[in-house]
């Protein structure tokens, strides 16, 4: 099984959809070259020593453009990083030449102990300032600039001393940093935190985005307390019609982008995966005939 | 009073995460008018979910024998008493077979242990490095008077277990057959050599003799001296039928020669 070989090996991302690459899609991809704008993976997916993972990374790496997603290097903890993991970003970074690089504004690790979930930090002068040095860490080590990824959150800290968007805005300032605007996350954490999602996206940065993230979040129907509307970022089902409608507001402020479409959990088949890529891409085709309409009147 | 450090406030979070019995941590609110306990079981059940759809991925066959619902309750007090030392979550399930052997309510399945370690072999062969196998042709230039002298390096993905149950027939049926053949506990023990063939894991059961002979040459002994190791296991120990079982699944990749150890 094999994909032929059609990209250069340092193509930049472009503006399109893109799709989160998951081994069980692997003979649909070989099969029918979809012409799919480019693939995503998990770092931590890749930090083996061989197996059948590498394989299917190479080839597909072969074919298409690729960005390197991390969910492990915990920047938002106190604690110094974990320089063996760096190590294997790094490798998995000089072996695949992705054209993207990011992570999360979380921390997953404490004390030696891995959580597998990106936890909150408090948004604070000082947490600013260790998220700031660690990115500088990271991007001096790789040799290049990363995107940091806004989260989704279920609390809140009551000594946060600044909102989410200015803590992205100051990090990338100073970090020299780029941003992945999680759109999904931005729904999530706007419907739990009880403010207005698309106000968020106007105060982002998004001179600073160089991707976005789509994914699918579920509704907690056992809520028993005030009834107050409570979504979980879960990736494991369809992208909600309300994200869609802010992504779409989202891509008329930013023009095209990097647009990733995630389903890490309950997997759908191939051809539902790749027509949320598609409608992402109808999105966008139709911003640039709106922009050229506009351009010929 | 002054803030906690960040520090402290992830000290705390931590240790919430894992003790299902401490409140909450102070500093933390609950927006939009939840309480704070409610949206931190989120934080709590991603940890344990997250992590027992990665033991349920690792080790079918142990959650076919226990069933789901208990196998997840096994895996929360597993995530609880032992959460990952390292993101990279491919290596998250070495310590599962301990936890097994020594959790009480569960000492009626002697074998699940060994079958967790079966499992665990099977993961990490999976994961090995590559290396390119030996083949059958490969053996032809051996000159007959070297034979006695020479020893094998193995591939990366090679794994050995040897139980006192029939652990590869419970992992076979539980893996292959629509309907599941009760394997009497009893049974005699087997022993089960691992290795990986290109993009696929294999699994084989071998001779308690073939068992010896084969931990013999991964210490490095030579042929001879691991063949007369495996005779003092079992006297119907065959030697050719053992390289050729080693051939077979791909498990060596360099001959070389070497004097009895």
């Amino acid at each position: 099984m094999s994909i032929d070989c059609k990209f250069r090996h340092n193509d930049p991302i472009p503006a399109r959809a893109g799709i989160g690459f998951k081994p069980q899609h692997f003979a649909n991809i070989c099969a029918e070259h979809p012409d799919i704008g480019w693939f995503e993976v998990h770092a931590e997916n890749y930090m083996e020593a061989g197996g059948p993972p590498h394989k299917f990374l190479s080839q597909l790496r072969a074919s298409y453009p690729l960005s390197v997603h991390g969910v492990g290097m915990s920047i938002g903890a106190e604690m110094p990083l974990d320089e063996m993991h760096l190590e294997r970003l790094k490798r998995v970074c000089e072996r695949y030449q992705p054209a993207l690089v990011s992570e999360h504004l979380a921390w997953s690790t404490h004390d030696g102990v891995f959580f597998n979930d990106l936890l909150p930090l408090p948004y604070t002068q000082k947490t600013l300032q260790r998220v700031c040095d660690h990115v500088d860490h990271i991007q001096s080590t790789l040799k290049r600039q990363i995107l940091i990824e806004n989260p989704s959150t279920y609390i809140a800290f009551t000594d946060s001393e600044m909102s989410e968007v200015s803590f992205l805005y100051e990090l990338a300032k100073t970090s020299g940093c780029g941003l992945l605007l999680d759109v999904n996350n931005v729904f999530v954490s706007a419907t739990n935190q009880g403010y207005d999602p698309l106000d968020y996206i106007d105060k982002f940065p998004l001179q600073s985005v160089g991707e976005i993230h789509l994914g699918g979040h579920a509704v907690d129907t056992n809520d028993e307390d005030c009834g107050a509307p409570l979504l979980i970022d879960t990736h494991g089902c369809e992208i909600a019609d309300a994200v869609w409608e802010l992504i779409g507001q989202t891509l008329r402020r930013t023009g095209p982008l990097p647009v990733l479409i995630e389903w890490d959990n309950d997997v759908p088949r191939w051809n539902k995966l790749h027509s949320q890529a598609m409608r992402a891409d109808a999105i966008m085709q139709d911003l640039r005939c709106q922009h050229d309409l506009a351009i010929a009147q | 009073m002054t803030s906690p450090s960040l520090n402290e406030t992830q000290r705390d979070f931590a240790n919430c995460l894992l003790d299902h019995q401490q409140p909450v941590p102070p500093g933390i609110g609950a927006p939009n008018g939840s309480s704070a306990e409610k949206r931190f079981s989120i934080y709590r059940n991603n940890v344990v979910m997250s992590l027992t759809d990665v033991l349920t991925a690792y080790f079918p066959v142990v959650v076919r024998l226990l069933g789901e619902e208990y196998f997840y309750a096994l895996a929360r007090e597993f995530v609880l008493a032992h959460p990952p030392a390292t993101p990279v979550l491919t290596q998250y399930g070495a310590r599962f077979a301990g936890f097994i052997s020594s959790f009480p309510p569960i000492t009626d399945l002697p074998y699940l242990a060994d079958v967790t370690r079966l499992e665990w072999l099977r993961q990490r062969a999976y994961h090995a490095a590559d290396g390119d196998a030996l083949g059958a042709a490969d053996f032809k230039n051996v000159a007959p008077s070297n034979v006695p002298r020479l020893c094998f390096r193995f591939h990366p993905s090679v794994g050995l277990l040897r139980s006192k149950f029939p652990v590869f027939d419970i992992w076979r049926t539980n893996t292959f057959d629509k309907h599941i053949r009760t394997i009497p506990a009893t049974a005699p023990g087997q022993a089960v050599l691992i290795s990986r063939v290109g993009m696929s894991v294999r699994t084989l059961s071998i001779e308690p003799g073939t068992h010896a002979f084969i931990i013999a040459l991964e210490k490095g002994e030579n042929l001879a001296s691991a063949a007369q190791r495996a005779f003092t296991v079992a006297d119907e120990f065959n030697l050719q039928i053992a390289t050729a079982v080693l051939i077979n699944m791909g498990a060596i990749t360099a001959i070389t020669e070497g004097g009895p150890r």
